[in-house]
């Protein structure tokens, strides 16, 4: 499934695809991903594997991520909420 | 006599520089925070010896880089360790208990490395590893009859497969970034600074893949989401075992951080793996990118053979997707005032995903040591400045200074903004890569 299959998805399907690229990166069980839960100081997701998961992330939902628009962000709901964001401005 | 009440203590360490400047930037660096965060921590020594202790006595450990030590703590034995740096506060440690009446012995990498000299300070040493001498001394002591001394080379060689599981639970409660796990021990290119080859020997041995994955899933258990480290100095020489350590790690949720030479660079199928399995970031060491100072590294000129190759090796590590640490020395004889550009713009033109730089540091129990003994080349043997980032030595053209703001020099150039920048863009090239094939 791309970005454009998702379109007419739901946010829960977006959400799943998101989890699911994240579990496989930091091989961290889906369960752990709570909206509060800290990628880093929590999950022990370093700076690498984040970049990992943006890359991934654009190339699974065919959508584009500055680097450094990551910065602020700290949890899993935040970056949820940012993947979702930008692949509805993305994709309509 | 019975349950002893037994305190093993690491000595808190330094593990910086004593250079202000340098300590000042470390200070306002977010990188160097980081990477001191992460690569320090307790070493497997401790739960292993706990590990060796049988049940029926009662052991705790203590990390003094983590809580203070209770010298009123009503205990039968104090077990000190350290690496060389950490000499001078076991030895504090080591005075402090004995004045109590407590039996203390030292065993560890400075121990053994120099036993006459920790001899003087503890009731009894311990020369080698601990799996026969630890279980041997702990029967002599409820005896009454401890000896002054545990030399290994007077038992049975150890068979890896055979150590218990180390008693992480023991330090459980301490929050480490990264917990050090040892898988094998011994290195075969017996390089000329290294101390550790005297302590491990340099035939390679391996705990069992299984056995291996017991100590990562203990870990895993106490330690929710930290990092597991490979404390191994050269973790895959044996591919052949590595392949059946990933087939463990299938089944194992886990990132882990290790290191090798970068010979693993040669075997793409191995990375895939390696990567697939969990390993994130690589230390490698790389040593110097002057052909001549590999040369007198290794008598098999290892290193030096491999120099050309280095940065194919590099890409190859991380174009599977696996951050190499290239770790480098700068004093080596061959150095210049230009070592330290030389070193930086190595780093950053091969886009290296971090880089630890050390100055030259004669340890004790290596052949660099020896050498420079003889050619009257050490400046200090204050064991606290043993922490690789001092200048100890007599260089023919660089002055502890030049050494210690060199290192500076390097480490604002590789963790500069733009730097981190370019790095971040190459490696999101990379796995954007990975993720469309």
């Amino acid at each position: 499934m791309d970005g454009h299959e998702l379109i007419t998805g739901s946010p829960a399907t977006l959400v799943d695809r998101l989890e699911t690229i994240v579990s496989r990166i930091s091989r961290i069980d889906r369960s752990e991903f709570a909206a509060d839960v800290l990628f880093r100081e929590e999950l022990g997701i370093d700076s690498l594997m984040a970049m990992e998961i943006i890359a991934t992330v654009e190339r699974e939902l065919s959508i584009q991520i500055d680097e450094a628009e990551m910065y602020g962000i700290q949890t899993v709901g935040e970056f949820t909420y940012f993947v979702q964001e930008r692949f509805r401005t993305t994709h309509g | 006599m019975g349950k002893l009440r037994i305190l093993l203590v690491s000595p808190r360490g330094a593990f910086l520089s004593r250079n202000e400047e340098f300590l000042s930037y470390v200070e306002g660096s977010r990188e160097m925070r980081t990477i001191l965060h992460y690569w320090n921590g307790l070493g497997a020594a401790l739960p292993t010896v706990a590990g060796l202790t049988p049940e029926r006595h009662d052991v705790t450990i203590c990390d003094e880089n983590f809580s203070a030590i209770d010298f009123s703590a009503p205990v039968d034995i104090v077990g000190l360790t350290g690496m060389t740096q950490q000499a001078p506060r076991a030895y504090e440690i080591a005075r402090e208990f004995r004045r109590r009446g407590v039996h203390v012995a030292m065993g560890g990498m400075h121990a053994t490395v120099l036993p006459e000299e920790a001899q003087e300070h503890v009731d009894t040493l311990f020369e080698g590893e601990a799996e026969n001498t630890w279980p041997q001394f702990l029967l002599d002591f409820e005896q009454g009859k401890p000896r002054r001394r545990y030399t290994q080379s007077d038992y049975p060689d150890i068979d890896l497969t055979t150590v218990p599981l180390p008693r992480y639970d023991l330090v459980a409660h301490n929050d480490y970034p990264v917990v050090w796990v040892q898988a094998t021990r011994g290195c075969p290119l017996d390089c000329e600074f290294c101390a550790a080859t005297g302590v491990y020997g340099a035939r390679y041995r391996h705990k069992n893949p299984d056995q291996v994955a017991r100590e990562v899933r203990e870990v895993k258990r106490l330690w929710k989401h930290v990092q597991v480290g490979f404390a191994d100095d050269n973790m895959f020489v044996n591919r052949k075992w590595v392949h059946a350590l990933l087939d463990e790690f299938e089944a194992i949720p886990f990132t882990w951080y290790a290191q090798s030479d970068v010979s693993v660079a040669e075997h793409p199928e191995l990375l895939a793996r390696l990567h697939a399995n969990g390993l994130r970031i690589l230390l490698v060491g790389l040593e110097s990118v002057n052909l001549r100072n590999l040369e007198g590294m290794n008598e098999n000129q290892w290193k030096a053979r491999r120099l050309e190759r280095y940065p194919a090796a590099i890409a190859a590590i991380q174009g599977a997707g696996i951050g190499v640490y290239g770790s480098f020395i700068v004093g080596l004889e061959e150095d210049t005032e230009e070592v330290f550009e030389e070193i930086a713009r190595f780093a950053n033109d091969h886009n290296i995903m971090g880089t630890s730089v050390t100055i030259l540091t004669p340890f004790p129990g290596s052949r660099l040591r020896s050498r420079m003994e003889r050619e009257g080349l050490i400046q200090s043997s204050d064991w606290s400045l043993y922490t690789a980032w001092n200048g100890v030595i007599h260089h023919p053209r660089l002055t502890a200074e030049q050494l210690e703001t060199g290192l500076l020099r390097i480490y604002r150039s590789v963790y500069a903004e733009e730097q981190l920048r370019a790095r971040a863009a190459h490696f999101k090239s990379i796995f954007l890569e990975l993720a469309g094939r």
